[in-house]
């Protein structure tokens, strides 16, 4: 039982870091950011590719992270920017953002999943009864450091203050100076490091490839309405509830059904409180 | 202090304020007054670069502010407090504060919020609060006081009467004074003639875009035949 809600821990680590990228960029512009899997396979393409290139892991892993900032600010400068005003399109420019990042993966490094070797593969962490392997270890330190970093930048930096008004007000934050476009970009970069820390924690558990991140960015996209659509620690909750309830409805019920307790999950807490575990009545991020 | 010059302010097709020339002295509250729809928040907007100009000039202190973006126009020394006060009710009242001296060094903000304080003492041991759970004019306090933390030469208000209670009316009365007295030029937006009375020298009388009148508020509301036609009777 405790192994099985350790697992569900792990798992809810990697949903929260990704949805709370998406949380982010969804509080600050209402882009449904499904371009945040392409962003994560070409993250770890990168850390990938660096590797193979002979860079110690640990660099690559940088190489993987700057490269998910780097596309995820792309995708903000060369497409979300211009539909600002439109709101209605952005689901569709989400899509063909998601399938353009996903084919230019698949046109560099082909469809064959590649598997991604780490210092800490062979690393094994017990402790009463309970054991862990070293990716997983390392996916929830990299998981809290990114979190706690992200609090921190939110609640005590002018910049975190200032994301946080354009979440909840984008007029009212206009009116005072605050300058939107940078609120827009800056959202896009954190959610792009946290995209490539979610590639760089997840890529080694699984492989490589142009579609490694579809499932996990759908139990994120759930995660982020379970949690309340823009509340980050709404989706750090949500994530864990929902990495919880998959990893024990996976070990007792089936886990053919994996993802499925996932949205049964999300119907039954819609239903129960229809704004999420942290909605509010206006958009925010914090 | 402020020089508007044949503004226009358009939203697509529909032309909201049509060629309005107004201006404002330092430490005095200039009123802007007009039924609803008459174009005064859009005047504001358009003078804050908030709403789509399509023409005009304005000038603050001399200096030609016209192609200047809000932020810009923040840091010149314009503040604008919105209709409905805008606060962000989520977060603290200090963080609220801080948001108005966004762009300025962390000494500087700081140095602000305490002369904040020094204003509004009430606020002092309440700033952890959140905004949105404050009363109407508490919340109108604050906005003004946000407004006043970019340091401003000219803060541009739009009706921060609405929907306050009377003394809460005469609270904000007392702080635009204030302010007015301290050398800042402040342009007032109201629908409540009797503040615009209190409180403003000059006033602009606002219809259909247009400035229907403009003279010494007295005089403006002592002629019938604007107070009948543009503010209701208010004799």
């Amino acid at each position: 039982m405790i192994q099985v809600l350790v697992n569900g821990v792990f798992l809810g680590c990697l949903f929260a870091v990704v949805a709370v990228g998406l949380t982010l960029v969804y509080g600050v512009m209402e882009v449904p950011n499904f371009a945040h899997a392409g962003v994560i396979v070409l993250a770890a393409y990168a850390t990938w590719s660096a590797s193979a290139a002979g860079l110690p892991f640990a660099l690559a892993a940088l190489v993987g992270i700057a490269c998910g900032a780097a596309v995820s600010v792309l995708t903000e400068v060369v497409a979300y920017r211009w539909i600002i005003d439109n709101p209605a399109a952005a689901p569709a420019v989400a899509l063909g953002l998601m399938l353009i990042l996903q084919n230019t993966a698949l046109r560099l490094f082909g469809g064959e999943g590649r598997s991604m070797d780490t210092p800490y593969d062979q690393v094994l962490v017990e402790f009463g009864g309970v054991s862990l392997s070293g990716v997983k270890v390392a996916l929830v330190v990299l998981a809290v450091l990114a979190l706690t970093a992200l609090h921190l930048i939110l609640s005590r930096t002018s910049l975190g203050r200032a994301m946080r008004a354009v979440a909840q007000d984008r007029g009212a934050a206009a009116m005072l100076g605050i300058p939107m476009r940078r609120q827009y970009t800056l959202a896009f970069l954190i959610a792009g490091l946290l995209a490539g820390i979610a590639a760089v924690a997840y890529a080694p558990t699984f492989q490589v490839s142009p579609y490694m991140a579809d499932e996990v960015l759908l139990s994120a996209f759930v995660v982020v309405v379970v949690g309340g659509l823009g509340s980050v620690w709404g989706a750090v909750a949500g994530g864990l509830v929902l990495g919880v309830v998959e990893g024990l409805g996976s070990a007792y019920l089936s886990s053919a059904y994996q993802s499925a307790f996932g949205f049964l999950l999300l119907v039954l807490i819609l239903v129960l409180k229809p704004g999420g575990l942290r909605g509010a009545t206006g958009r925010r991020v914090a | 202090m402020l020089t508007v010059d044949n503004l226009t302010v358009a939203f697509g097709p529909t032309v909201a304020v049509r060629g309005v020339s107004l201006h404002a002295e330092a430490g005095a509250v200039t009123g802007v007054l007009g039924a609803n729809g008459a174009g005064k928040t859009s005047t504001l907007l358009g003078i804050h670069n908030q709403a789509p100009r399509r023409g005009g000039r304005i000038t603050l202190a001399g200096v030609d502010v016209t192609g200047h973006d809000t932020g810009a126009l923040v840091a010149a020394g314009i503040a604008l407090c919105p209709q409905n006060r805008r606060l962000f009710p989520n977060m603290s009242i200090e963080d609220n504060l801080l948001l108005g001296a966004y762009g300025h060094p962390r000494k500087v903000r700081r140095a602000r919020l305490a002369r904040a304080y020094d204003r509004f003492g009430w606020l002092r041991d309440r700033g952890a609060e959140a905004a949105g759970r404050l009363s109407g004019g508490q919340q109108q306090a604050v906005a003004i006081a946000r407004a006043l933390m970019s340091e401003p030469k000219l803060v541009l208000l739009d009706e921060p009467s609405s929907g306050l209670s009377p003394v809460a009316v005469d609270e904000v009365a007392a702080i635009l004074a204030d302010i007015a007295h301290d050398g800042t030029a402040v342009v007032l937006v109201e629908q409540n003639v009797r503040l615009v009375r209190h409180l403003c020298d000059t006033a602009y009388v606002l219809a259909h875009g247009k400035v229907a009148a403009s003279g010494p508020v007295t005089a403006l509301l002592r002629d019938s035949a604007v107070s009948d036609a543009y503010l209701g009777t208010v004799h």
